[in-house]
Formats: C-alpha cells, structure tokens, sequence
C-alpha cells in the first residue's frame, strides 16, 4: 500500500527564486542595487542594507526643512561618490571632473542654500531647483525627471495615494534615489511607496526615525541616528554634545503662530486649555 | 562598385526626394541625383553596415521611421544600369549585368526613350536589340548621346556624376492640407519638417541648439493681425534628438495661440554645429552619455511648461553676506568661479525674506516656543562698497528650537551708515 510520506519524501524541495518568495518575518533583497544610508542603525532596518533604488521613498516628516539634509545627506554624498568613481579611467591627460548628476529640488519649504550643502560635501552644480507651485506642477515634475532617471527630492503635501503610486510606477524604471518629502498625517493613508519612513527631531542631537513600511517585518519603537548639523559640530563643546540645553517648556505657552493642527501639541493643548487674557 | 538606387513613388512631391537623397547620405558619401532618381554608391560602406543585405534593410527601416515613402530599389554595378533595373524589374535577378539589361525594354533607359517611336518602327524593342544595331549608323541617326549612355550603362565607358553636397543651413516649408487653427495641431505637420531636419542633421553629423518655426496666417486674416508668426526652440546642448525635439515643439506649441488660422509652416535652422557622436559602451555604467542629455531634454520641458524662472540652477559667490553667496539664475545658468568657501557655520535652508521673530522678556528670540542658546554670536559685516544698501552689520547666532530644528537668527547692529531695524530675525535653518 503506498503511503503519502514516502512520497513527499522523494518530492524534491520548493525550489523558488530566493527574491520572488521570503518570509514575513525575515527582510525582504530588493531587486536593485541600494544605497547606504550612511546610519548603521538605520541601514540595518532598512531592506537590502540601504535606501533603495528603482523605488519611491516617503520620509514622513511634521514639518518640512528641518531634518531632511541631516537624513539624507550622507546617503546622497555616497549616491555621487559612486558615480564619480569608475569616470578617471582615461587618466593620461587630466580631464575635468565629469559633472555630477543632476538631483533635483521640487518644491523644497526654503530656498536651498549651496554654501551649506557644500560645506557637507554635496556638489553644489547637481541641485536644480524646481519651484513648482500648484500640486499638479508638483507631481508633474517629479513624474517627469523620475522617468528621466534623475535623482529627486520632491516635496509633497498635498499628493494623493493614487498619485503616489503613479510615482512609485516611475521609479522602477529609475537608478537614482526618488525621495518623497510628506506631513506626518500621511502616515494614516496607504501608499504604494516600499519604504516609507518617520522622522523627527530627538534628545541629544539625534534624529528619531521609525520605519512605518518596509519589505520586511514590522519595525518597532524608534532608531536614535546621531546626527549633530555638520556645520555645527565643531562651534558644540563636549558639555554641550552630551547634554543640549534643550529649553524647558514654558509654564503658558505665549500666543505664538502654531501651525493649525500640528500632532506634536495636541495633548498639551488638551492639558492646558489656552485661555485668552 | 555598388550602385543603389532609390526611387521615390511617382505621385510624391519633390522635397521627398531631398529628404531621400540625405537618407542616402548617411549611408555614403557619394550620392547623386540621376534624373528623378537618388544613386548612391555604397561599395566603400557595405563591410561597416553589414552586406549589401542589411544595409538595404537599415535604410527601409531609417525610411520608414522617417516617414518617407520609398519606391523601387535597385542594385547594379552602374549608376545608369541600377536606374534601368528599378524602372523595370527584369524578371531574373541572376546572371551577367549584360544579360540582365539586353531583356530590358527601351523604356528604362531615358535616352533610348526618347527615340522610341522610331527604334519601335525599325523592330528595336529591347535594349539587346538597340546594342546589337550597327554603332556608325546609329550614332549617325540617333546622335551620340544615345551610345554613350548605351555604353554607361553597360559600364563600357566610365560615368560622370554630380556628387551631392548638403547646404549650410536647413530651411524647409510644408504646406498645410487644411487651415490649422489651433498651434498644438501644427506639431503633426511640424514633425514631418522635424524628420527631414534630423535625416539632413544626421547626414553632415551635426546637431542644432537654436530651431525657428515659422507659420504663414492665411489671406483672410484679420486686418490688424501680422502676416506670420515664428517660435523659437533653444537646447541646452547640441542634438539633432528627434523624440526630444518633438517633445519641445510640443512644450512650445501647448503655449502659444495662433493669431489667425496658418496656411503654411517652415522650419530653419541657421547655425548647424558639429556633433560628436559617442561611441556606444559595451559596459553599462554610470558614466552614461546619454545621461546628460536626458537631463538636458528634461529641464528644457520643465522650463518650458513651467517657466524659465521657475526652474533654477545656483551658483556660488565669494560674499560673507548670507544672501548674496548664491544666486539662483534660470537654468541653464553661465558657470562662474567662486573659490574661497564662506567661513563660519552656513545652513542648508535660507529662509528668504528674512522671517521677524518675537522677543521675549528677557530680550531673547522666540520662534515656536522657546530657544536655547546653541553658539554665537557670528558677526558679519561687508557691503559697505554697495552703498546704504548692502552693508549688513549683523550678529548671528545658532539656535535650538525643539520643534523647528536649529535655526540661525541673527540682530542687527546699530551702524553708523544706516538706521538699521531692530530686533530678531530667522535668516536659516540648519536642516
């Protein structure tokens, strides 16, 4: 009588792909080379061991021009040292530097100042800065120069998760990081984004990043990436760097442009009621 | 020698055999005109392109995605032969040319056309028939021209031809089917002129960065509205790109509104640069060639759709002043040298115009909240050779705010050239 074991027995083992099938429990290799992020900490949660490539990135931020070049700067430094590095193989004249490749701003919160990314070695020539107004200027842009392979950091408050997922599409024809700039509200919409990331200011000049999404299991609590300004770094005595003087929160909060709706101050304004004088 | 020939159909209009004769030129540089046909010897070119096979197939291809309608195609060892096998197809392609050509009818061969009526009196039918005819008598009767291109063509006697040079500059016009009303509707039209401009532009291996497209209003304009209208396209490198020269009329066209409806449209180009062509890489890599120009082609429809002052390019400035280190020009910007780097910390935000922030009571800056004190003061002073105007006297400082980042703020001092504002001001952010 034939049994069903032997029979499983001599079945040769699932053979799939190691990229098309992966536990849910164990990080997922994404299919394009990755980029690291310059963080230990942070490159350790991410997927492939950095940002990724060929892929959308959202950084969910609560307000925007506040961390986003201590975050991103030492992954976008690494992103141009690679592509400057197989270019000095005609070495017998000395050419000039080839130019590095074009990253474009889409509606960044300030104007960017170039001395600054310059002091944190970013070529200053890459930047082009798109000042595109209404949201379908936005997201026209950023479809554009994703289909054209150039690098983008976009900046967009009002994208809808349809959009995101055009994006997204794009960027899987793309070898250059794409990261999308949203408000922390975002966070409760789905998104077709494979890595979508929070960040926010933290104690002792860290950032604190939580993973909302990856292709892997879900992350837990928050990472504290040490990230002092670089052109901070040396006016901080060691006093200084240990323990920042954080001021205390004031007893009555003055009567202050608060941004309308702003996550962070929602349970003490519940606490402390704002009564006019 | 390998003669081709091209033939157009018979019922397309003479600029199409132009556009056919600088196909062929990308091919050869020995193309002529023979009659109402384009020659071409490829003998020199048949190893590079892979066979007489795949050449013929490469320029059907090139044709066809140019839009070109091509005729009869013919090969032979003379220019006159190949011309007489593609009016009239013989029925073998094999065997000896003499062979091939004594079946021909009189009709292929223009100079024995001319006499056919008298040749078909005498029974000549063929051109085996008109050769076999005594050469004394017939050059006699017929004059010598007649022999001469007999003997051209069977390549007794060697053939003189014109060789085709390209003009200087390209100016092509098209005449529209219908009155277009509407300039996006111009594009379909424009890409015909746009295709023959690239197979012009790959023939002398050159590129262009300035086109001007020009369109005729029809008679029955209005009375105040100019007879024509013209469009000026501009690329940030050499290219003769066809798709991204679409793209951009099509950026262009998008924008502007025709006065009155256009009857006819032209396309020149005067200043055509040479191009290098980069060798294709077996490796790729990040040092794409095509990289750039993809960039290029892209900040040109940005700048287009957006607006030239909305799309920026910076460039640095040796100034300690906070808002003159940079400028921020339309791009593409002209390069310039800023060696020296500013000293002292420098944000990566600027935070234009300058934001006022409150001052507690304790004269302090507040922005959001408190600010804790971080570094400082930076003093700054330079300008004075502007005038009033751009001297800056400032003290800056770097402060924390716990929902704002590090700022940097700076309070201006009291000098003596101008009355200066008083009080906090947000000039950055350390992002």
């Amino acid at each position: 009588m034939p049994s069903i074991a032997p029979a499983t027995a001599a079945r040769p083992p699932l053979a799939l792909p190691h990229r098309q099938l992966w536990r849910g429990s164990s990080m997922g290799t994404p299919a394009s080379p990755t980029l690291s992020s310059g963080f230990a900490a942070l490159d350790a949660e991410l997927p492939g061991g950095g940002w990724p490539t060929g892929a959308a990135v959202e950084l969910l931020v609560a307000q925007p021009g506040v961390l986003e070049w201590r975050l991103l700067a030492p992954g976008l430094r690494a992103w141009w040292a690679a592509q400057a590095l197989p270019a000095p193989s005609a070495g017998r004249r000395a050419a000039p530097a080839p130019a590095a490749r074009t990253l474009l701003l889409i509606n960044p919160p300030h104007t960017p100042h170039l001395p600054g990314l310059q002091a944190l070695s970013l070529p200053p020539s890459a930047f082009i800065w798109v000042a595109a107004q209404t949201p379908a200027e936005q997201l026209w842009a950023a479809e554009q120069a994703i289909k054209s392979r150039v690098a983008v950091l976009a900046w967009l408050p009002e994208a809808r998760p349809e959009q995101i997922r055009r994006l997204q599409v794009g960027a899987l024809g793309s070898d250059a990081p794409v990261f999308l700039m949203r408000p922390e509200r975002a966070g409760q919409q789905s998104s077709a984004a494979p890595l979508r990331l929070v960040a926010k200011p933290g104690e002792d000049w860290t950032l604190a990043v939580h993973v909302l999404k990856r292709r892997g299991p879900a992350h837990e609590g928050w990472l504290a990436l040490p990230a002092v300004p670089g052109a901070i770094e040396p006016l901080l005595t060691a006093a200084r760097r240990q323990r920042p003087p954080l001021p205390a929160p004031a007893p009555v909060p003055l009567p202050m442009p608060v941004p309308a709706g702003s996550p962070t101050e929602r349970p003490h304004a519940l606490a402390l009621p704002v009564l006019p004088a | 020698m390998r003669w081709l020939c091209l033939c157009c159909p018979p019922e397309a209009p003479a600029s199409d055999r132009d556009a056919l004769a600088w196909l062929a030129l990308g091919f050869t540089p020995r193309v002529a005109r023979l009659e109402d046909a384009v020659v071409a010897e490829v003998s020199a070119s048949l190893r590079l392109f892979g066979g007489a096979r795949a050449l013929r197939q490469r320029l059907q291809g090139q044709a066809a995605l140019t839009g070109l309608a091509l005729g009869a195609l013919a090969w032979a060892p003379t220019a006159l032969a190949s011309l007489a096998l593609a009016r009239c197809p013989p029925p073998s392609a094999q065997g000896r040319l003499s062979e091939r050509l004594d079946a021909l009818p009189l009709q292929a061969l223009s100079a024995a056309h001319a006499h056919h009526a008298m040749l078909s009196r005498l029974g000549c039918q063929r051109l085996g028939e008109l050769r076999r005819l005594p050469r004394p008598a017939l050059a006699r009767r017929f004059g010598p021209a007649l022999l001469t291109a007999l003997d051209q063509a069977y390549g007794d006697l060697p053939e003189v031809h014109d060789w085709l040079t390209l003009p200087e500059r390209f100016d092509a016009r098209l005449e529209l089917p219908y009155r277009v009303e509407h300039a996006p509707v111009l594009l379909h039209f424009a890409e015909t002129l746009l295709r023959q401009l690239c197979t012009f532009l790959a023939a002398r291996h050159a590129g262009v960065r300035t086109l001007r497209l020009g369109w005729q209003h029809d008679a029955m304009r209005a009375r105040d509205v100019a007879g024509s209208g013209e469009l000026t396209l501009a690329t940030a490198d050499t290219t003769r790109d066809m798709r991204r020269l679409t793209r951009l009329l099509a950026e262009h066209l998008s924008r502007t509104t025709l006065a009155a409806p256009a009857g006819e449209i032209s396309l020149s180009a005067d200043a055509v640069l040479p191009l290098q062509d980069s060798s294709a890489s077996l490796l790729p890599g990040p040092s794409d060639p095509q990289e750039r120009t993809t960039t290029h082609a892209l900040l040109e429809r940005l700048s287009v759709r957006l607006g030239a002052g909305r799309v920026c390019e910076g460039r640095l400035r040796e100034d300690h002043r906070l808002d003159h280190m940079q400028s921020w020009q339309p791009w593409p910007a002209p390069p310039t040298i800023a060696l020296r780097r500013p000293c002292g910390p420098q944000p990566t935000w600027l935070v234009q115009p300058p934001q006022p922030l409150r001052a507690d009571t304790r004269e302090q800056p507040t922005c959001c909240g408190p600010l804790a004190l971080v570094s400082g003061p930076h003093r700054v002073e330079a300008g004075w050779w502007e005038g009033p105007g751009g001297m800056q006297a400032r003290d800056y400082f770097v402060y924390r705010s716990a929902a704002r980042g590090l700022l940097w703020v700076y309070h201006e001092r009291p000098s003596s050239t101008a009355p200066a504002a008083t009080g906090w001001f947000l000039h950055g952010v350390f992002a």
